[in-house]
């Protein structure tokens, strides 16, 4: 798998300029443009502090000496690079694709096939490929950005993991982990993500990548794990447009994604406002569960293109806060809608 | 219920299509993986009961539809008039109509009779011609009723003078459902037309303590009996948006004769009340005195509202005979009718008494009818100065009062000797006929004879009796009582003596248990305190036939009479009772247990003794009749007959109106005259004295005079809970309007098609559907109105 098999080359060149950055200090292998909690060498000021025997000497502030006759060593912030751990969800529900993603797919298909640059044939609209999609584009943001990244694949376990690296070469492992596959299975978000935070022993940037099917309360708990790990995590739900609209009409035979066995003859008509209702709750109480965590979230719809979505996903976190919640920006993050 | 288009309820089998689509739509399904499986799953295990009641419903209103619509298209009817014997439809049966039209006065106010008129027409346009109509008015309820067809029917109608008597409402039902009884269809609906009055609700049997509602029970327990049961409507013609003063009425109350009887050439005082029914005054109203329907003389009047007055007139008449006296006022209100009211009296000539005097003396006051003949005829008695010559009223002065009574004293055998010519061949035509040997007298009065006539003598007094003639029987010291045992016309028999012992029999005063001595006293003041009986005779009265007027105060009968006679005088005022009186053309026989001079006694010496006697007498000839009697109630005239030689087929009645009618009188049995439905005079009498010869007004032998009652005259309709109960016992309708009855009736007969409202059903059927099966849809339709996720 090539990055030239996901996205076209003008769709490269935008990802090539973006650039994420960490919404708190993270701790990085290599110097970056990230801060660091360490004391470093590099041009922002930080503090004074006394001189002890071993500080080198040039370090020590002589303007300070001579105002206070007393020696004083300047510290600066220590600047250092991105960890950034990509959880991708593979679980069965991960599988869906509804018509309007699967039009959306085509279209790009279709304008791949006439132009002279990559297609996207591997995209036949599910969330799943969707979430594949935006993790190699974040890898590849990352890894032009000379942050490390790495990315774990998890349905009802953790299936793949794949440390983070800063080296352009490690683009294609990660392609190669993220097309392994592994769908099937039930999704427990909790138990993956509590998996997971044993695996990321250093502050950094977790970028969960899911729909956020499951049990919600234990989705929060892990959340709160991962925060208390000082990681900087962002939930990226991905739904398909008609797991938000519920657009059938008919009477449908809903089989379980997750659980073959398990299937429901419902006029889908009769529950619709149910439906819906049942499912603003339940993201309503993610986004809660993410509010109380201060863990950004956006609500991505597989029928935005990848681009597009990673770009203002990117400006989102360049401009900080969106739609003027600026607290909930600085304490965390804000759960947002990314559509067409 | 019947099908007009009974073919097109087979297309209600269309129901299996939407059963049909139904099962086929719930086989027809999109599979569909789905991932958000655990929000589906919660929803359908909380709505999975209620999900398939939603679809149940679904189909029910699905399958309904082509169920209403067949069901529609083929026209049910609903009629209470069913096939019989699947041998007719609906519409097709003919129907028997009982009409039961209250003739009363009452509804001649305002419209109401033209109203009454107007809807029946209404209702009979209605009906077809091979329907019965049965026509009752309530003045005829006891006559045949009119039977035919509508068009019958409608000329009946033109007969009806709304001026009958007061409408009995038990009665005409029960009328309405003796006509059931013999309607010609099985289909019958008894219609009553009335402006339904307070007085209609009166139970006839009030005094057996009943009341009206339950003499309903019978009424209603016929009407079950029927197959099928009669429909029952009130039709009430009342006008309830009548101003006051369209009902405003004036009404002459009452008029009365002053005296017990009217003699020819006795002034004799009429008085009248006339009073005014409405809140507005009345003024300078004409008030005519009539005699025989013209108008003597008049005096004008003014009535204050809600008040009475009081009129009073004298005159005389001259002549013997039936006559009629009135009131009529000039006055347009609401009842003309009640204007005018008429009187029946008949004039008689003094009454002719014959004393048979048992014990004959030439000494004054010493004969045994010295007395009495003084009592009854004292103006001759003074006149003549002397007692042997007070034997007629012709020896009194012209100038002076003449007497009443004009009396004749004989022997027995002078009383066999001119009595047995009068009564030989024809006793009824004896008594007005003036033969040779003079009339009949009015009354004989057999005082202290021994024995009645002996058989050879062909008893005389049996015919004279069986002629109306009267007997007066006084007891004495030569009557023999094995003599008088085999008598029947004496009302008792006739024992011993009762002598007193240590103090003498006293009169208990019969008070107002007799009209005719009521004046005499009571038990408080009596005149026949001072009487002192020594002796009397025991009497046995028949109890069957018999009845005692007076008592001694020791028990013992003192007057004894027949048992009708007294009904009579206890209850005059019951005109049924006193018309009966006349039927039996006997006259009547009154028996005293004293004597009538004062051997037994000293009553002829005590004041009591005159009008005792003179108001017996009156009360015996005096010819029992009623004043006036009501619509529809035979007329009975006792046996009359024509004068000399006349035929008796001359003899007519002059109705009220003037129309002549040709009577079959038979000689020797009262007459009885039916046709009595118009209110008015009615004179019997010999056709060539009828006959009218210019202004003269000619003499009638009888008259009889129909009148409806003043109360009838009283606007007030019957309470409505009466009348709800009424109508909830009875199973009736109720109408006000004649349109409404015609399109129940209408509706009965042809049914109600429910096409309509099916058709308004399926389309609420359809409508439901549709809202049923986008229940919970219709907001999912439009995704702006449907919860979404937070918007960026």
């Amino acid at each position: 798998m090539r990055l030239a098999d996901l996205f076209r080359a003008r769709d490269v060149s935008r990802i090539e300029s973006l650039r994420l950055a960490a919404r708190q200090a993270v701790e990085g292998l290599a110097v970056g443009r990230h801060r660091s909690p360490h004391k470093g060498s590099s041009v922002e000021f930080k503090e004074h502090r006394p001189y002890v025997p071993g500080d080198e000497l040039k370090n020590i502030d002589w303007k300070a000496f001579g105002k206070s006759d007393r020696l004083y060593v300047r510290e600066f912030e220590e600047e250092t690079n991105l960890r950034c751990m990509l959880l991708v969800d593979q679980s069965g529900s991960m599988a869906y694709g509804g018509e309007r993603a699967r039009s959306l797919s085509r279209e790009a298909q279709t304008s791949a096939a006439g132009a002279s640059d990559s297609a996207a044939p591997w995209w036949n609209g599910t969330k799943q490929e969707y979430a594949m999609g935006l993790a190699a584009a974040l890898s590849y943001l990352m890894l032009s950005n000379q942050d490390s990244v790495g990315v774990m694949t998890f349905d009802a376990k953790v299936r793949d993991v794949v440390p983070p690296r800063m080296l352009p070469s490690h683009l294609n492992v990660i392609l190669n982990a993220l097309v392994q596959d592994h769908r099937g299975g039930e999704t427990d978000l909790g138990t993956v993500l509590r998996q997971a935070s044993v695996k990321l022993p250093r502050r950094g940037l977790v970028v969960l990548i899911s729909d956020g099917f499951g049990d919600v309360e234990s989705l929060g708990r892990s959340l709160t794990l991962l925060r208390g790990g000082r990681q900087d995590v962002v939930f990226l739900q991905v739904v398909d447009p008609d797991e938000l609209d519920f657009p059938f009409e008919e009477r449908v035979d809903f089989r379980d994604l997750e659980a073959t066995d398990r299937h429901e003859i419902i006029d889908a008509r009769q529950i619709r406002d149910r439906y819906l209702e049942s499912l603003k709750r339940h993201n309503d109480m993610i986004a809660a569960a993410c509010r109380r965590n201060h863990v950004d979230h956006l609500l991505i719809r597989t029928d935005l293109s990848l681009v597009d979505c990673l770009s203002r996903f990117v400006r989102m976190r360049q401009a900080g806060p969106v739609s003027g919640a600026a607290h909930e920006a600085i304490q965390g993050g804000p759960s947002v809608e990314v559509g067409p | 219920m019947s099908l007009v288009n009974g073919v097109m309820a087979l297309g209600a089998a269309a129901f299996v299509v939407p059963l049909a689509i139904h099962l086929l739509f719930r086989s027809r399904f999109r599979r569909l993986d789905w991932g958000a499986m655990f929000l589906l799953q919660d929803i359908v295990n909380a709505n999975r009961r209620r999900m398939q009641w939603h679809q149940w419903i679904l189909l029910l209103l699905r399958c309904a539809i082509p169920i209403l619509l067949a069901f529609a298209m083929a026209r049910p009817l609903l009629s209470s008039i069913g096939p019989l014997g699947g041998e007719a439809i609906a519409g097709e049966s003919p129907v028997s109509l009982i009409l039961l039209v209250d003739e009363s006065r009452s509804m001649s106010a305002g419209a109401r009779s033209a109203h009454a008129i107007e809807s029946i027409n209404e209702l009979l346009d209605s009906m077809p011609r091979r329907d019965e109509v049965i026509l009752i008015s309530s003045s005829r309820l006891s006559a045949p009723p009119s039977r035919g067809g509508p068009r019958d029917a409608r000329e009946t109608l033109r007969e009806l003078r709304f001026d009958g008597a007061p409408f009995d409402m038990a009665a005409a039902l029960q009328a309405g459902v003796n006509a059931c009884r013999d309607a010609t269809h099985p289909y019958r609906r008894i219609i009553v037309v009335s402006d339904f009055q307070e007085n209609a609700f009166a139970n006839p049997d009030e005094t057996a303590g009943s009341s009206f509602l339950a003499s309903l029970e019978p009424i209603q327990d016929r009407l079950s009996g029927f197959q099928p049961r009669p429909q029952l409507d009130f039709l009430d013609v009342t006008d309830t948006n009548a101003d006051a003063s369209s009902l405003a009425n004036v009404v002459v109350e009452s008029v009365q004769i002053d005296a017990t009887a009217i003699l020819v050439d006795r002034p004799v005082s009429i008085s009248a009340t006339v009073r005014n029914d409405s809140d507005l005054p009345v003024v300078n109203v004409r008030a005519g005195w009539m005699i025989d329907g013209r108008v003597f003389d008049t005096e004008t009047i003014s009535l204050e509202p809600r008040g009475t007055v009081h009129l009073s007139w004298q005159t005389t008449f001259d002549a013997a005979g039936g006559a009629s006296v009135g009131l009529t006022l000039e006055h347009a209100d609401a009842i003309p009718a009640d204007n005018r009211r008429e009187l029946a009296v008949e004039v008689l000539s003094p009454i002719r008494v014959w004393l048979v005097d048992g014990q004959p003396s030439q000494e004054p006051l010493q004969g045994e009818t010295d007395f009495l003949r003084i009592a009854l005829s004292p103006y001759a008695f003074r006149a003549s100065g002397r007692l042997a010559n007070a034997t007629s009223a012709n020896g009194a002065h012209p100038t002076e009062p003449r007497d009443l009574v004009s009396t004749k004293v004989m022997s027995q055998r002078g009383l066999i000797k001119q009595l047995a010519p009068l009564v030989a061949d024809d006793p009824a035509r004896g008594r007005s006929s003036e033969a040779a040997e003079g009339p009949l007298p009015d009354l004989i009065v057999l005082a202290n004879v021994e024995r009645p006539p002996r058989a050879e003598d062909q008893d005389p007094l049996s015919r004279y009796l069986s002629a109306g003639g009267h007997v007066l029987f006084f007891d004495g010291d030569q009557v023999d009582p094995a003599a008088w045992a085999d008598c029947e016309w004496l009302p008792a028999q006739i024992q011993s003596t009762i002598e007193s012992q240590d103090s003498p029999f006293r009169i208990v005063p019969p008070g107002a248990r007799l009209s005719v001595w009521q004046s005499l006293g009571d038990a408080d003041e009596s005149l026949f305190d001072p009487v002192e009986i020594s002796q009397l005779r025991s009497l046995s009265p028949e109890p069957s036939s018999s009845s005692v007027w007076l008592r001694t105060e020791s028990g013992e009968p003192l007057v004894v009479t027949g048992a009708d006679q007294l009904r009579a005088a206890t209850a005059p005022g019951d005109q049924t009772e006193e018309g009966n009186r006349d039927q039996g053309g006997l006259g009547r026989v009154m028996q005293f247990a004293i004597a009538c001079d004062t051997s037994w006694s000293n009553l002829p010496l005590r004041p009591v003794y005159l009008p005792m006697m003179q108001e017996l007498v009156l009360e015996m000839v005096g010819k029992d009749f009623p004043s006036s009697q009501l619509p529809g109630t035979p007329m009975v005239i006792p046996p009359i007959s024509p004068p000399g030689d006349q035929d008796a087929a001359a003899w007519r009645v002059t109705a009220s109106g003037g129309a002549l009618q040709n009577l079959p009188v038979s000689s020797g049995s009262p007459l009885v005259f039916h046709e009595t439905s118009i209110v008015g005079a009615y004179r019997f009498g010999n056709v060539s004295d009828l006959a009218t010869d210019g202004d003269s007004v000619p003499q009638a032998v009888a008259v009889r005079v129909v009148d409806v009652p003043a109360s009838e005259s009283t606007l007030r309709s019957v309470a409505p809970e009466l009348m709800e109960e009424c109508i909830e016992r009875l199973g009736a309708d109720r109408y006000r309007e004649a349109g409404s009855l015609v399109e129940a009736t209408q509706r009965d007969r042809f049914g109600r098609e429910l096409w309509r409202p099916l058709l308004c059903l399926l389309i609420a059927v359809m409508i439901g559907e549709v809202l049923w099966q986008q229940r919970g849809v219709l907001r999912a339709a439009n995704p702006f109105t449907r919860p979404r996720p937070e918007a960026m």
